[in-house]
């Protein structure tokens, strides 16, 4: 007991000692403070900007979960809803043909109930031309009905509809309804009545097809575990649909930015690694006097490893704790930015959900400051009487490869993104080793030229070259660590560009802001000119087969139930095909090739299809699997010859299944486009409706809004995660130019008790570190290079473009930065007497 | 092997060499030395004779490369470093050159640590430091860190830790090699005084052939062997 007593005193002792003197200790502690700073920032910021999201999506679906089911709510279901705290409303779909006189219109009804919808509002005009948003529904007897419905059957509101057997009022016309962003592409006009009127319309008889819903909110606690009962309850083709799932343009630019931010967090935790390494060597090295006494004195290895232990604990408490601080009040101070912007009350973050920032505490501390210090602990006693006694050396690199495989396991479970986390290490360890190669190459190319130039080399040139070559191994060192760096910060600051440019791009001001779908082939002429005369730019127009899905590998839906619950909700509703000649912009090919790679096929052969991704993983289908389609009652069978990523953000048209431009030649489609209208040009759409009474035209306007706010917030919470790696950059890089201070302040001050000047000096310094800078800069911009473009395809799926612009500035930025860290690190010495900085310097 | 039941110290035919780089480099050779329970012993020589390397040796800080070294009795060969760490705690003392006091804790804590070390409870090991203290007249001195001290008080506090835990063999590396010749006067008065109250056996090292002259033998290592100074 008395040896742990004795060990805890000699550790406050000794770290109280360390952290006084300015240098590697305090720089160990700085590390841990910016990796748990930018751990629980991320953490937290993702947590809540990611639950905001998901209250704020909750809005466009009109409750926190919709569960879309074949019948109607169950005894069952409804009792998994008896909590006072869930609310609920069940609302039944139909396509039913609205008629006046000669003219039919295909028309979407709901019938719902008077609290309806559950989150967000329906916005109606009503009777006196006044718009509003209200949170309830129709009243019976009463109709409300989308501009469609009014403009192609020649009403208006106030007027009588016949719906079924029922003679409705129009009360208000529907302008816009929660759920509009989640089915933009297979939406009749809507058609709202009360739930009441339903069974007195004559619509939902034995034999009609409805659609049942049952809108759920329910406590964010609860939701999870209520998700999953519910799920349990579903029967084949029936489904639950979340905010996300059911908004995927929102959902996508809020996983790039998770991307980015776990990506930025884990960079901030491996430059972390990194000083860490760097600084436990040099506060080992600082430490090997002490542990020589204790040894000396009589003190055995184990109290020895308890004091280093001890002080490595310590000082993992204050940087956890002062990090932990800081990274709460960042977050803390976004949220309340992003809470005000977002006008919702932002949700208390989860406090486990930082959990992860303790455990990178551990894994930098165990993994790579534990194995510097462990060397140290071989330290001779002998050293005590003869500060030269050699040291053995250890080798640290089994340890350094767990600590690696540790952050790796910790980041791919803190991210999720296990793939990420792989690549992000593997790269950066490939990278090192690439790094250290080229530096040493680059340092006999410099050996040569100082030979070669000696005459002709400035004598401060020549100090700072000798300097350099004379210490490659720290050099060596130095420069990988600093490349590393350097090639963090490049890649994120080229990714992130290219992320803020593409959402800017997304939500740029003439971003298209309407849909219009149920175009005939031969309108497409005319619509291109109506709109050019009103100088909208001509749209491109894509084509669309509506059908369904018969069978999946010659296995027919309705023979099979297997297949059935397989195919789930794809089954249920009818998918649009569409054919394309080239891939699109938005579209990534993952597997596969695209039609021109594919070479001839067998005429007998299934037609050639591409498939989204997610249409590959919910049928669990690839390459070369078919899928049987029924297009109003003829069959087509497609062969997966490509899968492809589909950018949802993008908000442009899309499609799950793509053909090769000729395959469906044979059947009948429509054209959807879709463009921008500027605001209070809306009597445009109208005049294109009355001309074109089929067509159908979705305003996606409020989602822009809605998207771009999310964004806005979502960068702020980039750029500040942003700065935290910065921030572990300049900790790297203060630790790594201080690797040698010693040695480099000990020849200073021989140099100046031979009558150096400070200006040779100086000159000196700034040689040996600008070669130094340049050392790490140029690697570290072409592998940043290759980075960034990989993780800004790969893992973003955003466009890179290549800066030379930016690399140029980064460089000579990179290169000043690390010269005149270097120099300041050897003012003191410039200052201080000379003779001072000797009796203090130890060999 | 020189089979002295009385002797503190033997090394028998003990030599130390280094790599370094590719050059073998011999510090000692075929060194033989015994030191007597409570003699007194100074080791002279030039500067680089390795003088410091000997004196490691001998007190089971560092290896011989070759030959045995036996410390109070007990053959070092074949024990791994804690143990000649738990064999010398509380039974060898050490005065160095540059003190080596730890700089967080204060003059107090300083003495007590070997004694601590050695597994003594904290209230007789600081006991035993306060008094050590008072006899070196630091008394007012004892809360004070060395980075408060003179160059002579900090000595002064390393003769108190060395003797705390009443050592048989003190061991003292260049001890006034700091210290200015007064104070260094000082200092050596009281180590004298200090052994001969605690019938410490004593093996200095120094290059001050005057103060060699006041052990009761004194040895020159030259060419790596020892030879009797004139």
């Amino acid at each position: 007991m008395s040896t742990w007593l004795l060990a805890a005193r000699l550790t406050l002792q000794s770290t109280r000692v360390a952290l006084a003197r300015p240098g590697a200790t305090r720089l160990l502690v700085a590390a841990l403070i910016v990796a748990v700073a930018s751990v629980v920032a991320v953490t937290r910021i993702t947590d809540r900007v990611g639950a905001a999201v998901i209250a704020q999506a909750g809005q466009t679906l009109g409750a926190d979960l919709k569960i879309e089911l074949n019948d109607p709510p169950s005894p069952e279901q409804r009792a998994l809803l008896t909590d006072p705290a869930i609310t609920t409303a069940a609302t039944t779909s139909l396509t039913t043909a609205l008629a006046r006189g000669d003219r039919l219109l295909r028309a979407s009804l709901s019938a719902v109930p008077s609290r309806y919808p559950l989150s967000g509002t329906l916005t109606i005009t009503d009777v006196s031309d006044e718009q509003r948003e209200v949170t309830h529904g129709p009243a019976s007897g009463h109709v409300w009905v989308a501009s469609a419905v009014l403009a192609r059957l020649h009403l208006a509101v106030g007027d009588t509809l016949t719906v079924g057997q029922s003679q409705l009022q129009i009360s208000a016309r529907l302008d816009a309804e929660p759920g509009g962003g989640g089915r933009v592409f297979d939406t009749a006009p809507r058609v709202l009545i009360n739930a009441d009127d339903l069974a007195a319309t004559g619509l939902a008889g034995p034999t009609a097809r409805l659609d049942h819903a049952l809108l759920v909110n329910a406590p964010a606690g609860q939701r999870a575990e209520l998700r999953e009962q519910l799920a349990a309850t579903l029967a084949p083709g029936e489904s639950i649909v979340d905010p996300a799932s059911a908004n995927r343009g929102l959902a996508s630019a809020m996983d790039k930015a998770g991307v980015f931010l776990n990506l930025a967090a884990l960079s901030a935790v491996i430059l972390a690694a990194v000083a860490v390494t760097l600084s436990a060597l040099r506060h080992g090295a600082a430490q090997r006097e002490t542990i020589a006494l204790y040894k000396t004195l009589g003190g055995a290895r184990g109290v020895i490893r308890r004091v280093l232990a001890g002080q490595l604990l310590l000082l993992g408490s204050l940087g956890l704790v002062i990090g932990w601080l800081i990274g709460e009040l960042a977050q803390a101070g976004l949220a309340g930015i992003v809470a005000r912007l977002f006008e919702v009350a932002l949700p208390r973050g989860q406090l486990v959900a930082a959990w992860p920032a303790a455990g990178v505490v551990a894994v930098l501390l165990a993994g790579f400051a534990w194995p510097a210090l462990a060397g140290v602990l071989a330290t001779p006693p002998a050293r005590i009487l003869a500060g030269s006694v050699h040291t053995p050396r250890r080798r640290r690199w089994p340890a350094y490869g767990t600590a690696f495989a540790a952050l790796a396991i910790m980041a791919g479970a803190a991210t999720g993104d296990w793939r990420l986390a792989l690549w992000v290490l593997g790269g950066l360890g490939g990278a090192a080793l690439v790094f250290a190669a080229v530096v040493a190459l680059l340092l006999g190319g410099l050996s040569w030229a100082r030979r070669t130039l000696d005459g002709r080399l400035s004598p401060t040139m020549r100090l700072g070259l000798d300097g350099l070559l004379r210490r490659r191994g720290p050099t060596l060192i130095q420069s990988v660590a600093l490349g590393l760096g350097l090639t963090v910060v490049f890649v994120l600051v080229i990714v992130r560009g290219d992320l803020l440019a593409g959402w800017q791009a997304q939500v740029a001001d003439n971003a298209p802001n309407r849909f219009v779908i149920n175009i005939e082939a031969d309108q497409r002429g005319p619509i291109r000119d109506f709109l050019t005369r009103r100088d909208i730019p001509a749209p491109v127009f894509y084509p669309i087969v509506r059908a369904r899905l018969a069978a999946i590998n010659d296995a027919q839906l309705a023979d099979s139930p297997a297949a059935l619950e397989r195919a789930g909700r794809l089954a249920e509703r009818a998918i649009n095909l569409s054919w394309a000649g080239s891939l699109k912009a938005d579209n990534t090919l993952t597997e596969g090739a695209w039609w021109p790679e594919l070479g001839a096929r067998d005429a007998n052969a299934p037609a050639a299809m591409s498939i989204a991704d997610t249409v590959a993983r919910r049928l669990d289908i690839g390459l070369g699997d078919r899928l049987g389609f029924d297009i109003a009652g003829q069959s087509l069978t497609g062969e997966v010859t490509s899968i492809r990523h589909i950018d949802w953000s993008s908000l442009q048209p899309n499609f799950f299944v793509l053909f090769a431009p000729a395959a469906l030649s044979d059947f009948g489609a429509s054209w959807i486009t879709s463009f921008y209208v500027a605001p209070g040009a809306e009597a445009t759409m109208a005049g294109l409706v009355e001309r074109f009474p089929n067509l159908n035209v979705i305003d996606i306007g409020a989602l822009l809004d809605r998207l771009e706010r999310l964004i806005s917030r979502v960068s702020l919470a980039v750029e500040l995660v942003f700065g935290f790696t910065l921030a572990a950059g300049l900790v790297v890089l203060l630790a790594a130019m201080s690797i040698h201070r010693d040695a480099r302040r000990r020849e200073a001050a021989v140099l100046r008790a031979l009558g150096a000047t400070s200006h040779q000096l100086r000159r000196a310094a700034w040689a040996e570190c600008v070669i130094i800078g340049a050392l790490a800069a140029l690697p570290a911009a072409a592998a940043g290079q290759i980075a960034a473009r990989l993780i800004a395809e790969y893992a973003l799926h955003v466009d890179y473009h290549a800066r030379p612009g930016i690399w140029l500035i980064g460089v000579a930025v990179a290169v000043a930065g690390i010269a005149a860290t270097g120099v300041a690190a050897l003012g003191d010495v410039r200052r201080q007497p000379a003779w001072r900085a000797l009796r203090d310097s130890k060999t | 092997m020189i089979p002295t039941d009385s002797s503190a110290v033997q090394a028998f035919n003990i030599a130390k060499s280094v790599t370094n780089g590719q050059q073998p480099l011999t510090i000692l050779s075929n060194l033989d030395l015994g030191v007597a329970t409570g003699e007194r012993v100074a080791i002279i020589g030039t500067s680089g004779s390795g003088k410091s390397t000997l004196l490691a040796c001998l007190a089971g800080l560092d290896t011989p490369t070759q030959g045995d070294v036996s410390l109070l009795g007990k053959n070092l060969a074949g024990m791994d470093e804690d143990e000649r760490a738990a064999w010398r705690a509380g039974r060898v003392g050490f005065v160095f050159q540059s003190f080596q006091l730890l700089a967080g804790a204060n003059a107090l804590d300083n003495v007590a640590l070997p004694l601590e070390l050695a597994g003594g409870t904290r209230r007789d090991a600081r006991s035993r430091a306060a008094e050590l203290l008072g006899q070196l007249g630091l008394a007012d001195r004892a809360q004070h860190t060395p980075a408060q001290l003179s160059g002579g008080e900090q000595q002064r506090v390393a003769l108190a830790r060395a003797f705390a835990t009443r050592p048989a063999l003190l061991f003292a590396d260049e001890p006034t090699g700091n210290l200015d010749g007064a104070t260094g006067e000082q200092i050596i008065a009281r180590l004298f005084d200090l052994n001969a109250a605690n019938n410490t056996t004593l093996i200095l090292v120094t290059h001050d052939e005057g103060l060699a002259r006041r052990c009761d033998r004194c040895l020159r290592l030259t060419g790596g062997r020892l030879e009797a100074a004139s």
